[in-house]
């Protein structure tokens, strides 16, 4: 469904740190750019950071979340820990989630801008490490 | 990489007309009935839902955020903008060649009628 997906940062020192240990938990490569970072592939979708190009300061909407694809329950685990460790504020800690008939397990985080974000799996039977 | 995104509305019927016109074109349908006080759209490859912020407070929107919808032809792209300008969107760049995409893929802007920026593009990667 999605093409790509751009948050905006004002520090793109921070959203890189931020957002390197957050996708290398869950196994996505990025690179850096000038005035941010990407990460992903074109085929799977793509997710950016950048300074905004209006150059004005960067936002968060309230209302808005981005939710990220994780293989298993250990790596929402890892994406939250590497989350709080980079800048990122906690929006809901890791755990199994209600959402519907299918079982999932997902975790919620602020990124230094406030951007809110959420990464889920689907539990095919594997324990929850916590 | 994506599970879903959720966006801000202040107005859900004026969301539904303009997300049920433009997320027509690029093949979903919104799959909940009017009484769920939201709008999901659904595909194999992820979820866009579309309602009032949980926790209570107006919708507002960001600045530096983009959600790129994929389109499967340059005409979808097209057709994704015009559904969505007769449908209370605002025009934040026509149809055409992107020089910052992957092979000048073709894509277009529109702010929904919260402000949100969306766009569409057929990727070439």
């Amino acid at each position: 469904m999605y093409s790509h997906v751009m948050v905006g940062t004002s520090d793109p020192e921070q959203a890189r740190a931020f957002y390197d240990a957050t996708f290398a938990a869950l196994g996505v490569a990025g690179q850096h750019t000038p005035r941010g970072a990407f990460y992903g592939t074109p085929d799977g979708g793509m997710f950016g950071v950048a300074i905004p190009r209006d150059e004005q300061a960067a936002t968060h909407a309230n209302g808005g979340t981005i939710g990220f694809k994780a293989p298993d329950s250990a790596a929402v685990d890892a994406w939250h820990a590497a989350a709080l460790a980079n800048g990122g504020a906690c929006e809901g800690p890791p755990g199994p989630r209600e959402y519907g008939a299918v079982p999932l397990y997902g975790a919620y985080v602020r990124d230094p801008v406030g951007n809110k974000l959420c990464v889920f799996t689907v539990l095919q039977g594997d324990a929850p490490s916590s | 990489m994506f599970t879903h995104a959720f966006l801000g509305s202040n107005d859900i019927e004026k969301s539904r007309t303009f997300y049920d016109a433009t997320m027509a074109e690029l093949g979903y349908t919104n799959v909940v009935p009017p009484e769920a006080g939201a709008l999901v759209y659904s595909g194999p490859t992820g979820t866009l839902v579309v309602g009032k912020p949980l926790n209570g407070e107006p919708a507002t929107v960001s600045n530096g955020h983009t959600l790129g919808l994929a389109a499967s032809d340059d005409e979808a792209v097209g057709r994704w903008h015009a559904a969505g300008l007769a449908a209370g969107g605002t025009c934040d760049g026509p149809p055409g060649p992107r020089e910052r995409a992957p092979n000048n893929s073709v894509g277009a802007y529109l702010r929904d009628p919260d402000g949100n920026k969306i766009c569409a593009f057929n990727m070439r990667p």
